[in-house]
């Protein structure tokens, strides 16, 4: 009870658990309601049998292992080019006001536009799937990591130079930590710009993965598979950050 | 409660304007839908006592997505994925096709070696899966001996397979015009288009729902009235019909030339529907790995109205 | 050779027209500790930045040591009011980091080091906590640690414990004239706290501006451990009128000037 040293974990949970129950609840609903075409838009009740369908099938795995296998490699390709890069620029006034000003452009660029260019760069394979999600994961890391070396408070900057600390210990010892939480915001918003990539690598070349699942299954208007497919992508998005997170909270429990 | 009549009011008078001829009719974006085009731009429709809203879409695919949802009462599609939605139990029908075409097509590369149809054994090959030409490699395959395994497919959208052919990532493709030829155009002597010929024609199809059709017969007659004088009027004035569908796509009137040639405009449910619906229908059904029985196509084609206007159309099995 | 501060025909400018100082001249003897106050932006800050080297006179020069305008090192530490502890190391990271980068000690020294200065400023068993998980006082705690772990010549303190309750900030004043006691060097602490000033300094300097001058100055000879007691009340009552009317005098002249200007 309220006396329990669990309890407000528990109510916290309680009340997570009914919202989302809420929500499904309120997707059957709609579905039953037929305010919608039912074909167009399936509830819970007509996306479950398709899921299992899919699992069943082996379909689910294949595109499961396929969008991680891209998604993991392009995630960590951008995000280790991202963080070193953001740093230099945001130290590096000349890097800054050149490459950095580039960038800056193509950041806001729809990854879908980027896909007939990564074609004729990559081929059709899954290099240019990879470099895509790299592509996509690369820029929040590479802002906030900027962003970050830029704004170090003045104070730290002053202690490193009162240590008469040398470039390489002032990275090392100030820069690059004191800018850790602002890249673990980058990275929490890369997680989510990586799947867009991944979506959008997904739409041309590839014969499994979890967003081509979905646009597949919308071509044949199969509205069920392609709801389990958004399904499964959002469940995933979902504990890709939670893990992240808890790692975040085991290694620098000060950077949250 | 003055303020409330008046709002009251105002929804009546809409109400009833909408009740009364306007439909919405949701447009493709491809020359194959050169008859509506016409219909509308030529006035058949409000003669008819029709008003028609037409909103245009980049493809026929999203066109047919509107009528699923409602928001439109009338559009038009390829018979591909019109088929592929009547399978995943959707309630809608076709009054008629307005275009018999050959604009699914396979552009190889000739540099690569392929010369002749069965050279395509072992190549890469793009297709944009499930549209009429994803259906058209599939016919084109079993008609020459070969099996899907025989070449490397490479699922794309249309509009990036140029470049990749192109680029040589891939040696051909099966998509539809334009795709076909404005690569033909950029490659010249190095590639080689093969057409469908006799072995699968494209239709264009005029879409209701259901429900619409056959609580409203009186609109369904004189939507198809409408069409058969944009028939009539292309046949007479190809000239001045292909003014109107090049302004309607934003193009050059040269750029739409040389398929105009390939399409047959011609308002009609022939005999050759049924067995195309039912064969477009296995396939996509195989594809799916889905073992939804296959629907009796007769209750998808909504043959009165045009059997009313022009009995000779029309297949005699679905009269 | 420690010598202290001597500042001599100092000039100094955030921009070309304003001038903060035109030709200021102070001295700090090696050992002592001097307080500053003054009104809010009269330049008490920016004079601390120049003595740590942080920020470069424009002309004139600043002693220290004999070293003529000498550059940030560790011979002078600056430990700043807001809260500027290195937030992804533990209490004893904070502290050991500047000994094993500066006085290139071993892991093992510095650890030993500094667990006996977190000992000394009352921080023993908090070693692995981070700054987040301790309290206002508590890291400024680390901070001093942190300042006297390098052993510098001079600590320079930009009023240290300007956001801490009353409670807090009497301890934190035991502490640092306990801990300077042993360490010994020389302090310029800057407050806006009388009582604060009166109960550390040996000189109580009070900054005017602008330019930056010197209103007046107070020497306290009397014993540090008396001037809690009730018999120092009336000297500090004394003291404190005389700054308070140091600065209420500048307040009532700079109306004066507004008026002037407006007339």
């Amino acid at each position: 009870m309220w006396w329990h040293p669990n309890f407000v974990k528990v109510r916290d949970h309680a009340i997570t658990v009914l919202f989302l129950m809420g929500v499904f609840g309120a997707w059957e609903w709609l579905y039953r309601s037929n305010l919608y075409p039912p074909h167009l838009f399936p509830g819970p009740s007509a996306v479950w049998p398709a899921l299992v369908e899919m699992a069943k099938s082996g379909e689910l795995a294949q595109d499961f292992l396929a969008s991680s296998f891209r998604w993991i490699t392009g995630f960590i390709i951008g995000t280790v080019l991202g963080v070193p890069f953001g740093m230099i620029c945001g130290r590096l006034k000349f890097i800054r006001m050149s490459i950095g000003g580039l960038l800056n452009g193509l950041s806001s660029i729809p990854k879908i536009v980027m896909i007939p260019i990564a074609i004729l760069w990559f081929g059709l394979g899954e290099t240019q799937k990879v470099s895509l999600v790299a592509w996509g994961a690369f820029f929040p890391v590479w802002l906030s990591s900027m962003e970050a070396a830029l704004h170090t408070p003045r104070e730290l900057v002053w202690v490193a130079r009162s240590y008469n600390l040398t470039p390489l210990q002032s990275a090392l010892h100030i820069f690059w930590p004191s800018a850790i939480p602002h890249i673990v915001a980058g990275i929490r918003i890369a997680i989510s710009t990586a799947t867009f990539s991944l979506a959008a690598a997904e739409m041309s070349g590839a014969f499994s993965g979890l967003a081509y699942r979905v646009f597949y299954s919308h071509e044949m208007f199969q509205t069920d598979k392609m709801m389990a497919g958004i399904f499964v992508i959002t469940v995933l998005s979902w504990l890709v950050n939670y893990a992240f997170m808890k790692l975040v909270k085991y290694l620098a429990p000060w950077a949250t | 409660m003055y303020l409330l009549t008046v709002i009251l009011s105002l929804f009546m008078v809409q109400a009833q304007a909408h009740d009364l001829t306007t439909i919405v009719y949701a447009a493709p974006t491809t020359i194959t839908a050169g008859i509506p085009y016409v219909a509308q731009a030529n006035g058949y429709f409000k003669e008819q006592n029709i008003k028609i809203e037409e909103k245009l879409f980049a493809s026929g695919r999203e066109s047919l997505e509107a009528l699923l949802a409602g928001h439109a009462q009338l559009q038009s599609v390829s018979e591909t994925p019109f088929i592929h939605a009547v399978l995943q139990g959707n309630k809608i029908v076709t009054i008629a096709t307005v275009a018999v075409h050959g604009e699914a097509k396979l552009i190889a590369r000739k540099d690569r070696g392929i010369i002749k149809e069965t050279d395509l054994k072992g190549k890469k090959v793009g297709t944009a899966p499930g549209t009429n030409s994803d259906y058209f490699m599939h016919v084109f395959l079993s008609g020459h001996g070969l099996k899907p395994n025989d070449i490397a497919i490479f699922n794309m959208k249309a509009p990036q397979m140029k470049t990749a052919l192109v680029k040589g990532d891939i040696d051909a493709y099966f998509a539809w015009e334009p795709h076909i030829y404005y690569a033909k155009k950029e490659l010249g002597d190095k590639a080689i288009v093969f057409n469908p010929g006799q072995r699968y024609s494209g239709r264009q199809t005029i879409n209701m729902n259901a429900d619409f059709a056959e609580k409203n017969p009186d609109v369904v007659r004189s939507i198809v009235r409408a069409l058969l004088r944009a028939e009539e009027f292309i046949k007479k004035n190809p000239e001045k019909a292909r003014e109107i569908v090049a302004a309607k796509l934003g193009v050059k009137i040269e750029d739409i030339d040389p398929m105009w040639k390939e399409i047959d405009f011609k308002v009609q449910l022939d005999n050759g529907i049924l067995p195309l619906f039912e064969k477009i229908g296995k396939w996509s059904a195989e594809m799916n790995k889905r073992a939804a029985p296959i629907p009796d196509f007769k209750k998808h084609i909504y043959a009165k109205a045009l059997l009313r206007e022009k009995e000779n159309v029309v297949a005699p099995e679905l009269r | 050779m420690r010598s202290g501060y001597e500042i001599q025909d100092l000039c100094f400018g955030y921009t070309d027209r304003r001038r903060l100082f035109d030709n200021f001249n102070f001295r700090v003897r090696n050992g002592e500790f001097v307080t500053i106050t003054g009104h809010s932006g009269c330049g008490k800050s920016t004079f601390l930045y120049l003595l740590a080297g942080l920020l470069k006179a424009n002309s004139g020069s600043i002693r220290f040591n004999q070293k003529v305008n000498p550059p940030p090192g560790p011979d002078r530490f600056t430990v700043f009011q807001s809260d500027n502890l290195f937030f992804w190391k533990t209490a004893l990271g904070n502290v050991a980091l500047g000994p094993r980068l500066v006085h290139r000690l071993t892991k093992k020294e510095s650890r030993r080091e500094s667990l006996a200065l977190l000992e000394r400023v009352g921080l023993k068993g908090f070693e692995k906590y981070y700054p987040h998980q301790l309290s206002g006082g508590m890291r400024q705690r680390v901070g001093l640690a942190r300042a006297f772990a390098v052993r510098p010549d001079a600590i320079l303190m930009d009023e240290p414990f300007g956001s801490l309750d009353a409670q807090t900030r009497v301890e934190m004043q035991n502490l640092l004239i306990e801990i300077w006691g042993e360490y010994s060097g020389t302090i310029v602490f800057i407050t806006h706290d009388i009582d604060e000033a009166i109960t550390l300094s040996d000189r109580i300097v009070v900054f005017g501006g602008e330019p930056v001058h010197i209103k007046t100055e107070i020497r306290i000879p009397e014993e540090r451990l008396l001037r809690r007691s009730k018999t120092f009340l009336p000297r500090r009552e004394a003291i404190r009128d005389e700054i308070m009317n140091m600065l209420g005098a500048e307040q009532g002249a700079r109306i004066n000037h507004e008026d002037l200007r407006l007339s």
